[in-house]
């Protein structure tokens, strides 16, 4: 009953990318088109095949870095979204400044990085946290804002002290949200890691990307989209699982 | 007023409000809510106040709550002046709001382990409560799987599992459906005639008052001030047979003629 569920939520969306693959595969002989131009799906396959090893070691780099960024940045949004929510003087001079933060271009931003904190690990970090705070950020703020009135009222006539209704009441409350705003962080914080590792890095699949496109392997940087790709979907299936377990007391997620 | 009678005064009153007056201020202009409201629940008394909707009846429980400072007047707590102080009341709210994240044991054991008290103890006692509500295959089920009535009883048994003594009911059978709603009468007029806690309850409905309350405080609309305090000659335990007694009619009229009066201060037809 449950995996014909699955199934059937599965199998459209699977349809649709095999029969894209499909199309893809046939136009590419069809209309004769260049292997450096557009290589085609098996093109992709047999290279990925053939770069195997050297792959996994890329993919495991980047793995590490976006894996890092992602819980730093995720502690930093949770702990800014605290911070504000309990100084509401800070929350009203800060969030207009955080909301401008996202406007700068990180493509710009982190070169400057670079320049300021050299090649190592930092720069990196402070990239893929600066693109995940955000949307943690803000969904943990909207989540705790939003606090049903009447448990409040209740836990503050019961004589609980704001600890109390942190973490028995706001908390749990602001949970969902901020487990959608952590599904939203979770796919930036791959984008953040291919792009820091475009501006300065010895290894990851940014840094693989970087290599193939000047010497034009089209076909490998489709290598290294479709890795991508599959980090991302894994992630965000990872956090709706974790979202799943968190929130089962959910009425509309039986 | 010499010193002992003001001592008996005291002690037989669990909750007494002294002049409670409170007053908004909006755009420079200040909604007096509460007027000089005083009102008394003795030890062991079930106690109710009636009045026109939006009357301030709610804020007046945020006031002994003390989630507001009266702008005067005090709250006295077994004769101890407990104005703007909180975790002295156990508060049952209009709806049952009892956390989705907590199972229904968890729920109602909850004041308990706001006042730091020991959770085995409570959730001991909280079961054996559970049983007695008709809730015990629910101790585990989280919130959502009860129907209105369960959440509303088990909101209730949050209430009376508190360690504070006197029960604030915030209008708790208004989201109920009339059947539901004669039903959890019944059963709230079961468990209190046996535990005799210290209760004030807010509420619209007439016979819902008259049946449970030991003396009823009648409210005039905004900004409210007590009109009337009337007291309920029946003896407990009462039964459903009270509703068709003439004396308990009668009573009911006067009292609707009363709220209507009020009402249409504020709406004229």
């Amino acid at each position: 009953m449950n995996i014909r569920r699955i199934w059937s939520n599965v199998w459209p969306p699977l349809l649709a990318v095999i029969l894209f693959l499909f199309i893809w595969q046939i136009a590419t002989s069809l209309f004769q088109i260049d292997k450096w131009m557009l290589p085609s799906p098996t093109d992709i396959s047999r290279e990925a095949a053939a770069e195997g090893a050297g792959l996994w070691t890329h993919t495991q780099a980047t793995l590490k870095l976006m894996l890092l960024g992602f819980s730093i940045g995720t502690a930093v949004g949770l702990l800014v979204a605290f911070t504000l929510h309990y100084i509401p003087f800070l929350r009203k001079a800060l969030y207009p400044l955080i909301i401008l933060s996202q406007n700068v271009p990180i493509i710009a931003l982190a070169p400057l990085l670079m320049i300021w904190f050299g090649f190592g690990i930092l720069p990196k970090i402070i990239v893929i946290t600066l693109v995940c705070f955000f949307p943690i950020a803000v969904a943990a703020m909207d989540g705790l804002s939003r606090t049903d009135h009447v448990m409040l009222d209740y836990m503050r006539m019961a004589g609980a002290s704001k600890w109390d209704i942190f973490i028995k009441l706001e908390v749990p409350y602001a949970l969902p949200a901020i487990m959608s705003g952590a599904k939203i962080a979770a796919t930036y914080s791959v984008m953040g890691a291919i792009i820091a590792e475009w501006i300065g890095a010895s290894k990851g699949i940014g840094y693989y990307m970087m290599l193939q496109k000047s010497s034009f392997r089209t076909d490998r940087i489709f290598v290294a989209i479709a890795i991508i790709v599959t980090i991302s979907l894994a992630m965000f299936l990872l956090i709706s699982l974790l979202e799943k377990w968190l929130i089962r007391y959910h009425p509309s997620e039986r | 007023m010499n010193s002992n009678t003001n001592l008996q005064a005291t002690t037989s009153s669990a909750l007494e409000i002294e002049a409670a007056h409170l007053a908004f201020r909006e755009r420079r202009q200040s909604l007096p809510v509460l007027n000089q409201i005083s009102l008394t629940v003795p030890n062991g008394k079930f106690v109710s106040i009636i009045g026109p909707s939006g009357c301030g009846k709610s804020t007046l429980f945020h006031v002994i709550g003390g989630l507001v400072k009266p702008d005067s007047g005090k709250i006295l707590l077994h004769g101890k002046d407990v104005t703007g102080e909180r975790g002295h009341i156990s508060y049952v709210p209009q709806k049952p709001a009892l956390f989705p994240w907590r199972s229904t044991l968890d729920n109602i054991t909850l004041a308990r382990e706001i006042a730091g008290m020991p959770i085995k103890a409570a959730r001991e006692e909280a079961q054996a409560w559970l049983g007695r509500a008709g809730l015990a295959e629910f101790a585990q089920a989280y919130p959502h799987k009860l129907s209105g009535g369960m959440q509303q009883r088990a909101s209730f048994l949050r209430g009376l599992l508190a360690p504070q003594e006197v029960l604030l009911l915030d209008e708790p059978f208004s989201a109920l459906d009339a059947l539901t709603r004669s039903d959890m009468q019944r059963w709230l007029l079961d468990i209190w005639e046996e535990n005799q806690r210290t209760v004030l309850m807010i509420t619209h409905s007439v016979e819902e008052a008259l049946m449970l309350s030991d003396s009823i405080y009648l409210f005039s609309s905004r900004p409210a001030t007590v009109l009337h305090r009337i007291d309920v000659p029946f003896t407990r335990p009462r039964t459903e047979q009270l509703l068709d007694d003439p004396r308990f009619l009668e009573l009911k009229r006067d009292i609707t003629a009363q709220m209507r009066v009020q009402m249409h201060k504020n709406q004229p037809l």
